[in-house]
């Protein structure tokens, strides 16, 4: 009975319908479940990246018809011999024709001649619409089909084809030219770099009417577009029998004629392969667009991607352009899956084919294995090469042919980078993916080296015709990758852009200007020896000395066994890739050192980073570990120790200076450690008394420690505050051998009572208010501080750069002046979330990029309305940072003006996203910041790889109200004064034996410079904002409060004021006064005060 | 400028010359407002003492000792106070005592209150600077020998205005003033690095009052437990008949509790059917909220401009 009744109830139909109510079956909610930010996102950048083309390229139409009516009209000639031709031809219309290098001989057998094409056709993203706003420029191609009539069996050998396909463009050329003199300008261009395929291009001329000559500019912005006139092979025009890639064909320019016979020409073979494609993948292409129609929008955000990185078709651009992409996508849609089967549905959308794609290029290694769509019969042998195979067995041609290995490695590299991020969960998928630009060299590369030469003849002379720079870099790419080893990731080359040459001159020469990129991998870059295989394997051996010549020698090591090794005589990363990069191009290429020019070396030199720096930070932690177990040893403490806890950023490989146990320095470092004890309810319940009652802890603890060890010296400091509900004192321990730690002892009823004073609402609010601040001050210093330096040490063991990285970004807060008021925890996690989310790139695998990204982090970072979320533990769910955003919101909507909470940033240990930004930075800060950093990186991206990294370091002075001159020698000789016994000995009368150098100095609580502003800062907490770097620096600047405006007088004014003349009650701030009052405090301190002019 | 009424509330303005300083080669007239001292709790030194106002950040007695000589003559300031200066010291009482005392005040014995003070003086802690930078623009109270230097006072300030003869910060100091500059930072270095046996002993004298304090709340919550006040009610203080239950072990019960109550709830969850079904429907609508989230924030994105233009 009852399941019946239940079974009426289901099928119940067309009942009422809610409309919030999912229903599974319905279209929407699938869309539902698959949405997310990132679809809504690329939709949206569809629709805005797709030009107007009624707009943009109005007209072109008309042109391209006129163009193909003239290209038909004109009348053939009957054959020449070439050589006649060829002279007759550049005499009557002063064009040299573009035959690619070595030019035919005089005395060439074969004749040329001119037919009307087979065909004249538009191809390319123009028909299929797949344009994109943001490409340089609009590129129309325009293939024109030469007749088979003009060709020879035998033309595919010694560059015949191309020899005729020169002469055919030249002639449309001359033509083309005489009818569109008015409206067009031609020149050639290589097609896609492609040295053997000179094309025609038409830009439109910028109407000379002169009459205005902004609105002309702007025209011309407007409708930049080409029209590339290409001349293609009909179809079959050659067997692919004959131009497989282990065929040769071409023995011209090659010097050795033996040689010549027998080395495969691939290159060659497939851009003769690829001549007679143009209409096959048109069609292919249309067909696809109309079977899917995701197709063209899947297209377009390729390009994007592509274009983001810098890929495109042309050969310096990696060879790997739109058209690749798109006849890719179009395989992978008919072939490519298991059984013959379609690898992709044609019912995908956009982004899921984008994202198959990416897939695709990250999972197969394409210059290992040449990939062959569909389980043809082609065997792999048969179109293997010495780059990167996408054979097509179809159209019969490799799609990759003018990629190189490094350019597909590249490639993968990014793949792989954005298929990981959208795997990701946690982060932002959109802008990384398509926004950013990801190709500025020295956010890439961790080292870049230029090689400048003219010398690239001897590279000139291979039949496989790729030009004398390709060959080069080939050349150098084979040697560096096995000098390299498992030391880098990726190398990648440069080459130079060839651009069009005008009809009647000869293209220029070719010049050897390359840049080699390199990045890292940090893990092995560092290890200054390379080992070899053992002197028992005679054939390695003879091998690896083969490869590095002279320095390579037989070592005995410590395990037994005899190693062919080199050794590298640099220490730090950078410099041992220089010298072997100096070493390898010399031995293998005659590359001499001066050519080779490093850059990116100037940044590791702005703070002195050294290879003994990560030994000197250990060496802390090690000594922090004896110190603990001294602790721990004490006998009979009253309370147990539950934990001892280190938190100065030299415990977490983050301070500026390494920490160098000893005494080097006229003062004393110390390390901050924290003292919990075990829960115990023998302590006060009264918030001064604990405070006394820790007092009593340390110096008991004092007595015994000296009891243990005398050679400990121990001194109690003062915080500097009264007698309150804070803590009061700590005890400096200074060893002998110059370790140095300030303890602080944390007591867990502290925090209750705190918390339970701030919730208690009968308390007076100034009470609370107290309560609050001192409970915040705590929860940093003994829950958030130690967890931090515990989670930035593990993560800087597991990245070797970040150490030095997070030293540098430091170091440019601190040039900077924000120091004061970013801590210097925040920028460890701005440093951290670099690291953590790389993307579009990968990790930052060395100093250079480490520091550059993090710039780039802080330009993006729209502070007001994102939250940082820093996920070190990966625990934060999804839900999590949805509250933290609405949190954000909130703080937003009820603070505007942002006068009270402005940055949010959570960490897994920290989620209420204030911990960190509690005290600072301020609005105006923190926008300070912003603006640095992208004007940072704006240069970067500017000067590219002229950049002077110490102009990244410079100080802008000018924007600054007031500069405080500090005197060096005041603030240098109270340090030495309060470093000894106040009433001790007197000076020595010989400088040389001065109290310092005969005693050990004693700990200070602060730095004077610190202390002095410090002071500073709480007098004029309303009036002046103090921007100060490391302590020794000697310029402090300060801003007046933009606030402080003339305003009536009331008792209550914060500031120091005087009257306005001649204006009644109305007073404003005395500047001069205050200036005056701070100039008497500082003393000799303050060398000068320096006031800016004012506008006004 | 106005002309000053001396009487009422009205401030008047004691302009006062600041001579330049090597790193800072201006002059500037400060400018102290002044008026006679009328506090909300009226004292018995009100009709002879002056409120000040805007006093310069390195303020000190002798500083303003000679100021009110160049204005009236020696002999008529007799000292000055510091705002923050006449806060009453820490309360020391142990919690309990607080409330203890504020329901049973019982007057002691001034000689034994006389003794306390002292003991609760010698548990202040040693001094760590030497001179004190006063906030900007903070306010002291002067205390002149009697009512007629008050007069005279306002009425040397209103002949100022003419005179322009302004008195100079920081000339005729009479007695010692601690150096600001180099020196002051460096005795505060100095001082900071404490003491250990005056610490100690501070913080024993600090425990004697504390132990004492603690002690004398004792006795009074065990007093009120038995006295009935005078309607008859008995106050309820903590602490039963046995010892008095610790803060410490209370909150540790209750935390104890909230657990269990967790505990038993986490139990209890996709136990019936309706519950699972429940679940579901949230799920499914907060997959939806979040859709809508999604279009708001890709909306937000597009009011702003260029978000979805990729750089060049």
């Amino acid at each position: 009975m009852e399941s019946s009744s239940k079974r009426r109830k289901i099928g119940h139909e067309g009942g009422i319908r809610h409309s919030g109510l999912i229903d599974f079956e319905s279209r929407n909610t699938a869309r539902v479940n698959a949405a997310s930010t990132f679809v809504l996102q690329t939709d949206e950048l569809l629709k805005e990246a797709k030009p107007n083309y009624e707009k943009a390229l109005h007209g072109v139409d008309g042109q391209l018809h006129r163009l193909k009516s003239i290209i038909d009209s004109i009348e053939p000639h009957d054959p020449r011999p070439i050589s006649e031709a060829t002279i007759k031809f550049e005499k009557e219309h002063r064009i040299v024709i573009p035959f690619p290098d070595p030019k035919p001989a005089k005395d060439a057998p074969y004749k040329v001649s001119y037919a009307p094409p087979s065909q004249c056709n538009v191809v390319g993203s123009y028909v299929s619409r797949t344009m994109i706003k943001t490409q340089s420029e609009f590129g129309i191609d325009m293939v024109v089909q030469m007749p088979a009539s003009l060709f020879q069996e035998k033309d595919y050998t010694n560059m015949r084809y191309f020899y005729r396909r020169a002469y055919y463009i030249s002639y449309i050329a001359a033509r083309v030219r005489k009818e569109f003199a008015e409206d067009m300008e031609l020149s050639f261009e290589n097609l896609n770099e492609n040295p053997l395929l000179p094309i025609v291009v038409l830009r439109p001329k910028a109407s000379s009417d002169g009459s205005d000559e902004r609105e002309t500019k702007k025209k011309a912005k407007k409708s930049s577009y080409s029209i590339k006139l290409i001349p293609c092979a009909p179809d079959d025009l050659f067997p692919w029998s004959k131009v497989t890639p282990k065929s040769n064909n071409n023995r011209l320019g090659e010097v050795d004629e033996k040689k010549a016979a027998q080395t495969a020409t691939p290159f060659y073979n497939s851009t003769l392969n690829a001549e007679r494609t143009f209409i096959p993948y048109l069609r292919l292409l249309t067909h696809l667009k109309k079977e899917c129609p995701a197709f063209p929008d899947a297209c377009i955000l390729g390009r994007t991607w592509l274009q983001q990185r810098g890929f495109g078709s042309a050969v310096s651009q990696g060879g790997f352009g739109h058209f690749e992409w798109a006849a890719m996508i179009a395989l992978l849609l008919q072939t490519g899956g298991r059984n013959g089967q379609a690898a992709l549905s044609t019912s995908l959308s956009s982004t899921e084919l984008f994202k198959a794609a990416l897939h695709f290029l990250s999972t197969t290694d394409l210059s290992k294995k040449p990939y062959t769509f569909g389980s043809s019969s082609v065997s792999v042998d048969t179109v293997r090469e010495a780059g990167p195979v996408m054979f097509d067995p179809v159209r019969q041609l490799n799609l990759l042919f003018k990629m190189t290995p490094w350019s597909a490695s590249l490639l993968q590299t990014y793949a792989r980078s954005t298929t990981d991020l959208l795997a990701d969960v946690m982060a932002d998928k959109f802008d990384p993916t398509f926004i950013i630009k990801a190709d500025v060299p020295f956010q890439t590369f961790d080292v870049i080296f230029e090689i400048q030469s003219s010398d690239v003849a001897k590279f000139s002379e291979t039949a496989d015709r790729r030009g004398a720079v390709t060959n080069f870099c080939l050349e150098a790419y084979k040697h560096l990758k096995r000098a390299y080893g498992d030391r880098a990731q990726l190398v990648q080359f440069q080459l130079p852009q060839r651009g069009h040459w005008s009809l009647s001159k000869p293209p220029a020469k070719e010049v050897l200007r390359v840049l080699i990129g390199v990045i890292f991998d940090p893990a092995h870059m560092p290890r200054q020896m390379e080992f070899g295989p053992p002197a028992e394997e005679q054939k390695e051996a003879a091998k690896f000395r083969q490869f590095w010549g002279d320095k390579a020698e037989l070592r005995r090591f410590k395990d037994g066994s005899i190693l062919e090794c080199v050794e590298w005589s640099s220490k730090l990363p950078l410099q041992i890739c220089e010298e072997m990069t100096h070493y390898t191009l010399q031995r293998h290429l005659k590359i001499s050192k001066h050519q080779v020019t490093t850059i990116g070396g100037a940044f590791s030199s702005i703070i002195s980073l050294s290879h003994l720096d990560k030994s000197a930070f250990d060496s802390a932690r090690q000594a922090f570990q004896d110190f603990e177990r001294d602790i721990r040893n004490l006998e009979e403490l009253p309370l147990h120790i539950r934990q001892l806890s280190a938190t100065s950023s030299s415990a977490r490989y983050a301070s500026i200076e390494p920490p160098l146990v000893g005494y080097h320095k006229g003062s004393i470092e110390l390390i901050d450690v924290n003292l919990y004890f075990e829960a115990s309810s023998k302590w006060p319940e009264n918030l001064t008394a604990i405070q006394e009652a820790k007092v009593e802890f340390l110096l008991d603890i004092d007595r015994r420690l000296r009891k243990a060890n005398e050679k400990i010296s121990t001194y109690l400091g003062r915080e500097n505050r009264e007698l309150g509900i804070e803590n009061l004192a700590f005890l400096d321990i200074i060893y002998e051998n110059g370790a140095a730690y300030r303890l602080r002892i944390h007591c867990d009823l502290e925090e209750k009572l705190l918390e339970r004073q701030v919730k208690n609402k009968t308390l007076e609010p100034r009470v609370r208010e107290e309560a609050e601040e001192a409970f915040v001050k705590l929860n940093w210093l003994y829950n958030t501080l130690p967890l931090h330096t515990q989670t930035i040490a593990t993560f800087c063991t597991r990245f070797p750069p970040l150490s030095s990285t997070i030293r540098l970004v430091k170091h440019w807060f601190n040039c900077h002046k924000l120091t004061g008021h970013i801590r210097e925890e925040l920028i460890e996690l701005f440093v951290l979330h670099a690291f953590l989310q790389p993307y579009p790139w990968k990790q930052p695998s060395s100093v250079v990029t480490g520091l550059l990204r993090t710039l780039f982090f802080l330009s993006k970072w729209d502070w007001r309305d994102e939250a940082l979320i820093v996920d070190t533990g990966e625990d934060l769910s999804e839900d999590d940072r949805s509250s933290l955003h609405h949190e954000l919101q909130t703080w937003r909507k009820r603070d505007p003006n942002m006068n009270d909470k402005v940055m949010c940033v959570a960490t897994s240990h920290d989620q209420s996203g204030l911990a960190y930004t509690r005290n600072g930075p301020s609005k105006l800060v923190a926008s300070r910041m912003t603006h640095l950093a992208k004007a940072a990186c704006k240069l970067v991206r500017e000067k590219g790889i002229r950049l002077d990294p110490s102009l990244l370091f410079e100080t802008a002075l000018q924007d600054y109200d007031v500069l405080f001159h500090l005197s060096s020698k005041a603030i240098k000789s109270i340090v030495r004064e309060t470093a000894v016994e106040s009433g001790g000995r007197k000076q020595s009368q010989f400088k040389n034996l001065d109290v310092l150098t005969a005693s050990v100095p004693l700990p200070i609580r602060a730095h004077p410079t610190d202390v002095f502003i410090e002071e500073l800062e709480r007098v004029y907490e309303d009036t002046l904002l103090f921007f100060k770097g490391s302590a020794d620096d000697g310029v402090v600047a300060a801003l007046w409060n933009p606030r402080l405006q003339k305003q009536k007088f009331r008792a209550g004014l914060p500031y120091n004021f005087h009257s306005v003349k001649g204006d009644g009650d109305q007073v404003e701030l005395n500047r001069k006064a205050v200036l005056l009052e701070i100039a008497r405090a500082g003393g000799e301190m303050i060398k000068k005060i320096e006031v800016a002019d004012e506008e006004e | 400028m106005v002309p000053v009424d001396a009487a009422g509330d009205q401030f008047a303005i004691l302009p006062i010359q600041m001579p330049p300083v090597p790193s800072f080669h201006e002059t500037a007239l400060h400018e102290v407002r002044i008026r006679r001292n009328a506090p909300k709790i009226p004292t018995a030194n009100d009709s002879r003492s002056l409120f000040l106002k805007n006093i310069p950040a390195d303020s000190t007695e002798p500083h303003f000792r000679a100021v009110f000589t160049a204005l009236v003559g020696a002999g008529r300031f007799e000292t000055i106070t510091f705002e923050g200066e006449d806060k009453a010291a820490v309360a020391i009482d142990p919690a309990r005592a607080v409330k203890a005392a504020a329901l049973a005040r019982k007057r002691k014995r001034s000689d034994v209150e006389e003794e306390e003070k002292a003991e609760e003086e010698a548990a202040q802690l040693p001094e760590i600077w030497t001179r004190r930078l006063y906030r900007s623009s903070s306010t002291a109270i002067v205390l002149l020998a009697d009512e007629k230097s008050v007069q005279l006072v306002l009425k040397a300030i209103t002949k100022l205005q003419k005179t322009k003869k302004y008195p100079v910060w920081g000339q005729h100091l009479s007695g010692d003033v601690p150096l600001l500059g180099a020196p002051w930072v460096s005795s505060h270095l100095r001082l900071s690095r404490a003491n250990k046996a005056e610490i100690q002993k501070a913080t024993h004298a600090f425990f004697n009052v504390f132990n004492r304090k603690e002690k004398e709340a004792a006795e009074i919550s065990k007093r009120l437990r038995n006295e009935p006040d005078e309607d008859g009610f008995v106050t309820v203080t903590r602490g039963g008949k046995g010892t008095p239950a610790n803060q410490f072990e209370a909150e540790e019960a209750r935390r104890k509790m909230i657990e269990k109550a967790a505990k038993k709830k986490s139990e209890m969850k996709d136990f019936y059917r309706f519950q699972l079904r429940e679940r579901r429907k949230q799920e499914q609508a907060e997959l939806l909220k979040r859709f809508e989230e999604d279009k708001k924030k890709v909306n937000a994105m597009r009011e702003k401009r260029g978000k979805f233009k990729p750089e060049t």
